[in-house]
């Protein structure tokens, strides 16, 4: 698709387009030899054979009469690259649907290993850093620990009449 | 006859370490195989027009807990518990050989299939919590003795996570036995509680995000790709094929069946939180370059598709959501069988030194072969397993949820779009002929990815014969969420050739 397609010599061309315009206009043949009802043409026999007018009419003047004027160039070439290019699809499809989702991925992928993950490692990290602190807080002394123990069962007992009291 | 595989492999590792080194691997894999031979004649004695529990063992354990010993097999534990001894199967005949401390591996391989089969068949709350807990002692060995370079950290990491989501569920189904007034915490007992639809929001929130951690659901995911890209490649097996179902079965059996009226209050936001985890895990699979790694936040994509479903809360997505469990597990565990034999042979998993490997001569063509068949069963191609799961998922979520169920579709494009990078990169391309002196793969090596590629095909092919054990459970659980009189129709059972009759329904609803 993103190769520009090559263009067979007339050799191949000729018959083939030959062939092509007979198929298309099958139901318009068959119609005439009387094969086939006439109804049977109907818009789309008049529409092939407008379309098949216009186009012969269009390549015999820009192939066939301007030869002599613009010998190498006979279509802009702004319109033979769009269709050498298939309409730039590749390209317009690599530059939004493709760069869209690379990008929203590239951007799910930093969230999830930066922000996600790294919050989860920050508490971590906290946790770890919290144990240290508190590891380096020892002093070894036993009346110190004994000072921290009773603390706290003074406060639980205090907490623990509050409750008594509160519920009595 | 349950409780055989609770037993069979703990009893079996714990004899492994009797053995001479040369028969552990051979013992292991005779164990699991009992195991497996076990299960495949519980399928045949399933008896699928029963909507109810079967096979049911009862002993009362701890009477003051309300811990009793109650182990029972309906749709959906029978799949799962499949699942378990299949994949354990074939993760221990993944194992290389020559795997350092033989004996304790093997050992703790079996310890972790008991634990999951425990509590797939689990009857009582705290007896499913127990086996929950239980499992992740294995699992963290597993990950920290025989991981690759940062196992220290994934297993911890793993450890925490699963310990605080096992700390949420066990805080949600104690306010459930303490405001329902509940005796003990057998299942049926919990059925049977009636709470008003407000407690049930409160109390659905810790078993969420408690079920949302071991699943994974984002943001709650980032214990997963390191965990799976650290361990071994049959611990990966055990880790995203079983383990992770631990998370939708509980989701389904203890959230969904026992708080239905909370379920539904919940349920947009949970189909929102599904679609946000499929695309969110297919987006973030295609930025990464290393192929492990792709292949675990796939697997976070995979699991928003059951989130989809059980949220939709119809027969029919239930149904879709059951299969998506199993079909997830067999492609996840075929991947990450040939992402380890890859890795093994060519040295390394980078998306940019890989390249060429279907070539036929100095490559590994089977193995990319697999490869492309497994990345596309993934990806939902129709004749293989994950698209019937998926299909069905779809189908019974659009009624309820239409813009969610459309995300997921675009989810399942953008599936297409990271295995096509990986298949593009690694498969095709040229081979670097200077660099390509890889080991040969044998055949004892490439039997699991055959044997899975086989299941991928033929549930594929034939996917009723996934389908059809779901749905009784699908059909069962949705009971107490009809408003309507028993009139649940005989349509609920499209995958089966013949339909329970209403009487049959009737019956099974009266009952419950």
């Amino acid at each position: 698709m993103t190769a520009r397609a090559p263009e067979p010599i007339w050799l191949v061309m000729v018959p083939m387009m030959m062939m092509a315009a007979m198929a298309l206009h099958a139901p318009i043949i068959l119609s005439s030899l009387a094969l086939l009802p006439i109804a049977a043409v109907g818009a789309m026999g008049i529409l092939l054979l407008l379309s098949s007018l216009l186009g012969g009419m269009g390549g015999l003047y820009l192939y066939g009469m301007r030869t002599k004027e613009a010998p190498e160039k006979p279509l802009p070439s702004w319109l033979v690259e769009l269709f050498a290019y298939d309409f730039y699809t590749p390209k317009i499809y690599k530059n939004s649907v493709v760069l869209a989702v690379a990008t929203l991925a590239a951007v799910g992928d930093w969230l999830d290993r930066n922000l996600i993950d790294g919050a989860v490692n920050l508490i971590g990290l906290i946790s770890v850093a919290g144990g240290e602190t508190l590891k380096y807080s020892n002093t070894g002394r036993s009346q110190f620990y004994v000072l921290t123990i009773a603390a706290f069962v003074v406060i639980i007992g205090v907490f623990m009449s509050c409750l008594t009291i509160m519920g009595g | 006859m349950l409780s055989l595989l609770i037993w069979l492999p703990i009893i079996g590792g714990a004899l492994l370490f009797a053995l001479p080194e040369k028969y552990v691997r051979p013992g292991a894999l005779t164990v699991s195989g009992l195991s497996l031979l076990w299960t495949a004649w519980l399928f045949s004695q399933y008896d699928i027009s029963n909507l109810g529990f079967q096979f049911s063992e009862h002993l009362s354990w701890i009477p003051a807990f309300g811990l009793d010993y109650a182990l029972g097999l309906d749709g959906l534990g029978l799949l799962m518990v499949g699942l378990n001894t299949f994949l354990s199967w074939i993760a221990i005949y993944t194992t290389q050989a020559n795997i350092e401390r033989p004996k304790l591996f093997y050992a703790l391989m079996l310890a972790v299939n008991s634990a999951v089969s425990g509590a797939f068949l689990a009857q009582n709350f705290l007896l499913f919590f127990f086996f929950f807990e239980v499992e992740l002692v294995p699992l963290y060995l597993l990950i920290s003795i025989w991981g690759g370079e940062k196992r220290g950290y994934a297993a911890t990491k793993f450890l925490l996570y699963t310990a605080l989501s096992g700390a949420l569920i066990l805080a949600g189904a104690l306010g459930m036995v303490w405001l329902g007034e509940a005796s003990d915490f057998n299942y049926e007992t919990l059925t049977k509680i009636s709470l008003p639809a407000s407690y049930q929001v409160l109390l659905l929130l810790p078993i969420l995000f408690g079920f949302g951690i071991k699943i994974p659901l984002i943001p709650l995911h980032t214990w997963l790709p390191d965990a799976y890209v650290e361990a071994s490649t049959p611990v990966a097996i055990l880790l995203g094929g079983v383990l992770a179902k631990l998370g939708t079965y509980g989701l389904l059996r203890f959230g969904f069946s026992l708080l239905p009226d909370g379920w539904a209050v919940l349920a947009p936001g949970l189909a929102v939180w599904g679609a946000i985890t499929v695309v969110y895990g297919a987006l973030v699979a295609i930025a990464q370059k290393d192929i492990k790694r792709m292949v675990a936040y796939s697997s976070i994509g995979h699991m928003g598709f059951i989130l989809l479903g059980a949220a939709a809360g119809n027969s029919l997505s239930i149904s879709g959501s059951i299969a998506q469990m199993a079909s997830h597990g067999i492609i996840l565990a075929i991947l990450f069988a040939l992402v380890g034999i890859i890795e093994n042979k060519v040295g390394t998993r980078e998306l940019s030194a890989l390249n060429g490997l279907m070539n036929p001569i100095r490559g590994l063509p089977v193995i990319s072969a697999l490869l492309v068949m497994g990345g596309m069963a993934s990806a939902g191609l129709p004749g293989l397993i994950n698209f019937a799961a998926e299909f069905v998922v779809f189908q019974g979520s659009f009624r309820q949820f239409p813009v969610q169920t459309l995300v997921c579709v675009v989810g399942t494009g953008l599936t297409a779009v990271y295995f096509v990078i990986l298949l593009n990169r690694t498969c095709f391309g040229r081979l670097d002929n200077e660099q390509a002196y890889f080991p040969k793969v044998t055949l004892n090596e490439k039997i699991p990815a055959y044997v899975l590629a086989f299941a991928i095909v033929a549930l594929g092919l034939q996917p009723g014969w996934l389908l059809r054990w779901g749905e009784p459970t699908a059909v069962r659980i949705i009971i107490p969420t009809l408003k309507t009189e028993v009139s649940a129709s005989p349509q609920h059972f499209p995958y089966q050739s013949d339909t329970p009759s209403q009487a049959l329904l009737a019956k099974n609803i009266g009952d419950s």
